[in-house]
């Protein structure tokens, strides 16, 4: 190379030719209206003079042609296409008066003197303007011609040397092939490749030639599922997934199966159009799948408040706006937030038309929940595993199978059962009464104790002197709200044990309190209760009220003053929807008023309770004959009770002779026959019932995650005044941005009925008008791979946005996407087969000195891990990384006491996950919003509260106290140790083992010395300090061969922290 | 041997225009503003952050009509019709609550404030109380996050960041934002806090407040493994950057520098950091002015003098964040607790930063998200309660720029709206940004073709309150 020539060349290159104007050879010599003069109009005069009519200046618009020709305020035009002296514009820039100069001095935008040079140019060459290049649909351009042909891989090489050779700059030798190998495996699959991967890979460089060799270990990598984490890790932050819902609650949801989806989408190999597709609209499609909806899920990531008081429709509005916010950056590189409140003041957006899109993401039928009411808006969808399905519908077929045998039961024992009647005898009939019922409470006695008439000791004493007055039958209790009865042993069940309580209760209008409870006020209330308020009767099952709990209530008003006959059936399924409530033998319908899941326990050391809860809501009013069954009775078994005294209710049809029993009589006797004696019905119905709780506990695993859904009639979409929720001005019909409706007629404003749907918008987005969707996928790809976007601001592809460095190669990428059936592996696969990506990244003063940001790319990027790469290559060189993909997040070691410090009440509190748990990847991390994983956040993970694609890269000393002192980091250090110990025989081996595993290569001698002799010095001082060793061996779960002493664990372990924390360890060569 | 000076001053060489030279340690990577817009009249700020809403009628804004009116029902004319939270609006009566405390006159000025806070009224003409600040939220998640953030919404970089970002970090071993929580004697907070209130927002992450707490690793990560010495560390150390310095050479990217510099600086903190939390050179005399709690890690009492140990160690910025102020009933008997809590070591800490020629340069900000209102919640109770009020609350500030002895602005009879020198959140962080030198116009930051700022598009100092 020589630097003179080339420093000539570009000044050449450079001084302006023909113009009148004095340049110099920093400014172009044609004047681009896009890379020259939009960002000076954009930044410093359209805020006043550009589309926002309502801060519009003197009527004047510089940002279409037309309107900045046309003769303004001032009765001059602002720009005289070849005049610049006759152009009001000009006069403005130059004007010396304070009050006259533009943009005006409080503005504090002044312009440059370049930046007044190029206006002037612009204008002097005819003042062209041209639409912005990202509204423009990318064309494939014309494969450039380079000089030096030998260098290029692909196609993708040609644009990048042809700005190479223009600027007279080299590219960099080609990386040592275990570099690339070390590099491409860091960015496909976010773990450095393992010695053994390491052999293949240079096996095959002779055997297929050193391309050959890396298509195939890239077609490998490619495929394997940690690509596909990988990339769906490279998806969380923009689709902005956590694990919680955010805000001030930050309660826990059930987002992953929505995050598997993304794995299982890339580890499929989806098309790219399609991935897109079923994330906003898969709910839409024809018949769409379980894991179509899921997708949608994506739509729902945003976070979710259930602060009490707050008010719904502005919530409504949050959410809607993020969902614009997040699909319009991670689809489109668009920010559309400043069109909320005004038309965009850069961007050709109107306010109108994100009220528009909007019409697409406000229709989904989501309420705010409140925090008593759980943890995830509607709509939700149940997401059963293969296994849960199956097993399911077998339990579904078992299930009608044994109903039907029951059914057909009937007839077969009219016999049988007349027989067994005939049979009975006096105690027989006496002992039949007790069939499930594990208490009986008659309240006839006045005194200090009340009878079980089971015969069970189950002592029942009354607090204070409750009244005894006749009662339903014989006596019953008057209770004036002072007095109750405890019962101690009596009705402790468990959540997912099936019980009944009955009673019969007499009220005066309006009065009521607790029937019966069994139930801890102040243990948030866990237990369960039957209480009568306002006539109607309410149950709650409470593990941990109002998260973990349920309450449901009847409707029919009790009658005052009479008998009721009130029983509470539990089926124990953890759900409202598993409560029963009869009065006097008929089911009552239930509102459930919350719908909490009873996940814990039921059961609480307080007694039983007839007439309050532990402390409160006692009754007022008249009690009889309390049952506790422990079966969850039938609806025959309810009307039976309330038709009679006893549970049988059949006394009296044993009693009666065969012959005179009416049919109806007979049939009942036969139910009862089977319900209660008839051994086969016994073991089906036995089966039967272990169905219901096996249901529960699978419906129980299901996950639910939320959905986009639409509701009919689809809600309206108002314009909002100055964004304002409760500002509704003109109502809009969805539909795309105007701008781009021009280059498409589906959906543009004239479209013809019915309104434009979320999938409408999503098959919009992958057209081939689109202009934005592919060059802004394949842009994060090249990010990706190259460490910096074609364009810099890949969430921006707007007028403020950066221009892209190679625009040529981007239109020739998104077309390639476009047409290659939207197959992102192949895209991947061509770029990091370029010579482009398998350049070294050493980089030289020169070069730092010609391009320190390297975007003409003369070089490879030598980047530092993000992190959750950085935590799962140290568990990889470990050997402990767990290798299980998707399912619920998992908790790594985290610093205690962190969630308490942020939490409501301080009552969340973080359990590392129990086993290898806490050595699944970083992906699986549980994220915390308003707490989120320490150790990620001090490498620029973003909290995911809001949509983020690209993250910052910083370099602090507090990253190097992670890597340092993190249990994880210290634990994966010591079984490093323990592998090499363990695979290699000397020192000097284990050590290149070590240097292989981390780092993909041989130590250099010096390198290898320098570890020698802390190893060394480590083995001295672990001696003089076996204590120190022992203790260093302790930290964290992982276990090292026992025979290993502490000392040399302890040297060798210092060693390998010493390799993990190196630069080059954690970065991507 | 490892030369870290002439790294360092690599490291320096990368830096953009504007940073100051300290901000290259703990944030090289930072884009950083540009320096000071004007003089500033403060270099540091320590924010006493009281999370929850403290009632402003019963601590600073004082309304002796409440006595004749309590139990009445809160005028139309006075609530105007506007909206109130879930949690009250649902209430058929409105009834006004007189507050069961007293008020005391403090001080030269004459500050008129609650008996509950004794010793901040022997500071009392140090203090500028601003009893008309206003904030258009009025549930806690998004009002802290306004007043931490400059907008209801997640996503923006706290007031800290900011800061940090305009100012660069003038601390020598320690970073530029600094975050302690304590939590309030009263019942334990219901309402959460939230990582973003100090975090980076879109500006780089390395601006985000960091923690300092009282319990476990005050930094986090900050301590040895069990087993590993200060001075094996060192060891190790050593090799660490022996073999950076080695692929430095051969790669040439200055990261790598800026690197070694890290774990040089990260070395030092290690020990800088205890050295900060041992409070075992504080004199007895500092202790009885703290109050005992000061003892204790983890109290507001500790933290104040944990704030004052970091500001004279040249800390940007302080941020506490007292708990519990959410008072929606219990009011009076829990009151006098967080009171408790707060008053003898916030006016111990002004005081110490006179004595040691800190203040004049130090901002020091009081306040909570919002005030309370003046009816009860669930009616006229005892131990009554008051929902969210953002129609009108107190704050105060004291130190570098801030007159003393004044306040600022009035509200009505009954404590509801603003009668005069209205001062709402956007202008009230202008205000600080000012006190710290800078416009709140200039500093902004470009994100998805935006220049953001702090006020948003809003937002004017308010002079008056300006030394």
């Amino acid at each position: 190379m020589r630097p003179q020539f080339v420093l000539c060349l570009l000044l050449t290159l450079q001084v302006s030719v023909g113009s009148s104007h004095p340049a110099t050879a920093d400014d172009p010599a044609t004047i681009d209206f896009n890379r020259d003069v939009r960002p000076i109009l954009s930044n410093h005069c359209w805020s006043c003079h550009g589309r926002d009519e309502s801060s519009r200046k003197a009527g004047l618009r510089l940002d279409t042609r037309d309107a900045a020709l046309a003769t303004g305020d001032s009765g001059r035009p602002a720009v005289v296409p070849g005049q610049h002296s006759a152009s009001e514009l000009v006069r403005r820039i130059l004007s010396p008066d304070a009050a006259e100069v533009m943009p005006p001095p409080e503005l504090q935008k002044p312009l440059t003197e370049q930046q007044q040079r190029i206006l002037q140019q612009w204008i002097q060459q005819g003042a062209a303007y041209a639409e912005h290049w990202a509204f423009i649909p990318p064309r494939r351009p014309a494969l450039p011609t380079v000089r030096n042909t030998d260098w290029p891989s692909n196609e993708l090489d040609l644009f990048i040397l042809q700005k190479l050779e223009q600027a007279g700059l080299q590219p960099a030798p080609a990386a040592p092939p275990l570099m690339w190998l070390r590099r491409a495996a860091l960015d496909l699959t976010g773990i450095s490749p393992s010695p053994a991967e390491q052999q293949q890979f240079l096996a095959n460089i002779p055997a297929l030639g050193l391309n050959a060799a890396k298509a195939e270990a890239a077609d490998r990598m490619l495929q394997s599922p940690h690509s596909a984490e990988r990339l769906a890790m490279h998806w969380l932050d923009g689709a902005r997934y956590a694990d919680t819902n955010g805000y001030n609650n930050d309660e826990m949801r059930t987002m992953w199966p929505w995050r598997d989806w993304v794995i299982n989408a890339f580890q499929s190999g989806m098309p790219w159009d399609q991935f897109l597709i079923e994330q906003l609209a898969g709910d839409l499609l024809p018949n769409a799948t379980i894991s179509q909806k899921v997708a949608t899920g994506f739509i729902r990531n945003h976070v979710l408040t259930t602060e009490g008081g707050i008010i719904e429709d502005e919530y409504h509005w949050e959410y809607v706006a993020d969902r614009i916010h997040t699909t319009s950056t991670v689809f489109l590189g668009l920010s559309l937030q400043c069109a909320r409140c005004h038309d965009h003041k850069y961007d050709p957006f109107s306010q109108r038309d994100y009220y528009r899109l909007a019409g697409f993401f406000n229709n989904v039928p989501d309420r705010i929940v409140s925090y008593s009411q759980g943890r995830m808006a509607e709509p939700l969808l149940k997401v059963p595993s293969p296994a849960q399905s199956a097993e399911l519908e077998q339990l579904a077929r078992r299930e009608t199978e044994l109903q039907q045998l029951l059914a057909g039961r009937q007839s077969a024992v009219a016999e049988t059962a007349a027989d067994w009647a005939a049979g009975l005898t006096e105690q027989q009939l006496a002992e039949l009464e007790l069939s499930g019922l594990a208490h009986a409470f008659a309240l006839d006695e006045t005194g200090a104790e009340f009878a079980d008439s089971t015969g069970r000791s189950a002592p029942a004493t009354p607090h204070g002197t409750p009244q005894s007055v006749p009662g339903h039958s014989g006596n019953a209790l008057q209770l004036n709200g002072s007095h109750w009865i405890a019962a101690p042993a009596v009705g402790d069940f468990e959540a997912d044990q099936p019980f009944t309580a009955s009673a019969w209760i007499r009220t005066e209008a309006g009065a009521g309190g607790t029937v019966f409870s069994r139930m801890d006020d102040a243990a948030a209330y866990r237990g369960y209760d039957l209480i009568v308020e306002g006539g109607r009767l309410n149950a709650h099952f409470i593990d941990h009220w109002p998260d973990k709990g349920c309450k449901v209530s009847t409707q029919a008003i009790l009658k005052p003053q009479q008998w009721h006959h009130v029983a509470l059936v539990w089926q124990g399924t953890r759900r409202a929807s598993g409560i029963r409530i009869y009065v006097d033998g008929v089911l009552q319908p239930l509102q459930v008023d919350n719908d909490g899941e009873v996940a814990g326990s039921l059961r609480t050391p307080r007694p039983f309770h007839i007439g309050r809860r532990s402390g409160s809501v006692p009754f007022t009013g008249t009690i009889d004959d309390v049952r506790i069954f422990s079966r969850a009775i039938s609806e025959t078994d309810a009307q039976r009770l309330a038709a009679g005294t006893a549970l049988a209710g059949i006394r009296d049809l044993v009693l009666t002779a065969r012959a005179e029993r009416t049919a109806e009589q007979q049939a009942e006797l036969q139910r009862f026959f089977i319900d209660h004696i008839d051994p086969e019905a016994r073991n089906w119905r036995t089966e039967l019932t272990t169905i219901g709780p096996r249901r529960a506990t699978i419906e129980q695993q299901i996950p639910q995650t939320m959905v986009m859904q639409e509701q009919s009639p689809r809600r309206p979409s108002f314009i909002l005044h100055r964004g304002q929720y409760d500002q509704r001005g003109e109502q809009v019909t969805a539909g795309i941005p105007a701008v781009f409706a021009t280059t498409s007629t589906a959906t543009a404003d004239a479209a013809p009925q019915p309104e434009p749907t979320r999938l409408d918008f999503a098959r919009w987005l992958v057209s081939p008008q689109n202009p934005l969707t592919a060059r802004v996928a394949v842009n994060r790809w090249w990010e990706l791979l190259f460490g910096c976007g074609i364009v810099e601001t890949t969430e921006d592809f707007g007028i403020q946005g950066a221009l892209p460095s190679h625009p040529e190669l981007l239109d020739w990428l998104a077309v390639e996407l476009q047409t290659n059936g939207w197959n992102q592996r192949s895209l991947l696969k061509r770029m990091v087969l370029s010579a482009t990506y398998g350049q070294t990244s050493a980089v030289s003063s020169e070069q730092l000195e010609r391009d320190p940001r390297n975007r003409l790319l003369a070089r490879s990027a030598r980047l530092r891990l993000p992190a959750e790469m950085l935590r799962d290559n140290a568990l990889a060189a470990a050997s402990l990384l767990n290798p299980l993909i998707g399912g619920p997040s998992a908790k790594p070691w985290q610093p205690e006491g962190l969630w308490e410090d942020v939490s409501v009440e301080r009552r969340e509190k973080y359990q590392p996950d129990p086993g290898d748990g806490i050595y699944r990847r970083s992906m699986y991390t549980f994220w915390k919003r308003t707490c989120p994983p320490p150790a990620m956040t001090v490498f620029d993970a973003p909290d995911r509260e809001t949509c983020l694609v690209r993250r910052s890269r910083t370099n602090t000393p507090l990253q190097a106290l992670v890597l340092l002192n993190d249990p994880t980091f210290v634990e994966a250090a010591r079984s490093l140790a323990g592998r090499v110990l363990q695979d290699a025989a000397k020192d000097p081996a284990r050590i290149e083992l070590a240097f292989n595993i981390v780092l993909a290569r041989q130590p250099a001698p010096a390198e290898r010395d320098e570890l020698l002799q802390l190893l060394a010095a480590g083995r001295q001082h672990f001696a003089a300090e076996p204590a120190a060793a022992a203790e260093l061996r302790k930290v964290g779960r992982a276990v090292v061969d026992p025979r290993i002493p502490d000392a040399e664990l302890a040297a060798w372990s210092s060693a390998m922290t010493v390799l993990l924390n190196l630069d080059e360890a954690i970065t991507r060569p | 041997m490892l030369n870290v000076s002439e790294i360092c001053r690599r490291a320096f060489l990368r830096l953009p225009p504007g940073a100051a030279a300290a901000a290259a340690l703990l944030n090289p990577a930072a884009q950083a503003a540009e320096a000071s817009h004007f003089a500033p009249r403060a270099k540091r700020v320590v924010y006493l952050f009281q999370s929850g809403g403290p009632s402003h009628l019963e601590l600073l804004d004082e309304k002796p009509g409440l006595r004749r009116l309590h139990g009445s029902e809160l005028p139309d004319s006075i609530r105007r019709g506007q909206r109130l939270t879930g949690m009250t609006s649902g209430q058929n009566s409105f009834p006004v609550i007189a507050p069961k405390f007293a008020y005391r006159t403090y001080g030269q000025s004459g500050l008129r404030m609650s008996e509950l806070l004794p010793h901040t009224g022997s500071i009392a003409d140090q203090l500028c109380v601003i009893r008309s600040m206003h904030t258009e939220a009025i549930n806690h998640d998004p009002a802290i996050t306004l007043i931490q953030t400059g907008s209801q919404q997640p996503g923006r970089p706290a007031l800290g960041a900011w800061a940090s970002y305009g100012l660069g970090n003038e601390a020598e071993d320690l970073p530029a934002f600094i975050v302690m929580i304590s939590h309030g004697s009263g019942r334990d907070a219901n309402q959460g806090l939230l990582e973003r209130l100090w975090g980076s927002g879109f500006l780089p992450s390395s601006h985000q407040g960091v923690k300092l707490r009282g319990s476990g690793d005050p930094v986090l990560y900050l301590s040895d493994p069990p087993g590993i010495s200060r001075d094996f560390r060192r060891t190790m150390l050593n090799s660490v950057q022996s073999l950076n310095q080695q692929h430095l050479q051969q790669s040439g990217d200055p990261e790598i520098a800026t690197r070694i510099a890290q774990y040089e600086m990260a070395f030092r903190m290690q020990a800088s950091v205890p050295d900060l939390i041992d409070m075992s050179q504080e004199s007895e005399a500092t202790f009885q002015m703290y109050g005992d709690e000061a003892r204790k890690p983890g109290t507001f009492a500790a933290n104040c003098l944990l704030a004052r140990r970091l500001l004279e160690r040249g800390v940007r910025f302080v941020q506490l964040f007292h708990r519990g102020w959410d008072q929606h009933g219990g009011l009076p008997s829990n009151l006098p607790k967080q009171c408790h809590d707060i008053d003898q070591p916030q006016a111990a800490l002004i005081r110490d930063l006179q004595q040691r020629g800190l203040l004049e340069d130090t901002l020091v900000v009081w306040g909570g998200e919002f005030g309370r209102t003046v009816y009860g919640q669930g009616g006229l109770q005892a131990d009554y309660g008051r929902d969210h009020h953002g129609r009108c609350f107190s704050v105060w500030l004291a130190g570098g720029g801030i007159r003393g002895g004044m306040t600022l602005g009035q509200t009505d009879d009954y404590g509801y709206n603003i009668e005069s020198d209205p001062v709402h959140i956007h202008d009230l962080n202008a205000t600080i940004l000012q006190c710290l030198g800078m416009d709140h116009q200039r500093l902004t930051y470009r994100f998805q073709g935006r220049d953001y700022r702090l006020t948003d598009v809003h937002g004017n100092p308010v002079k008056s309150i300006l030394s």
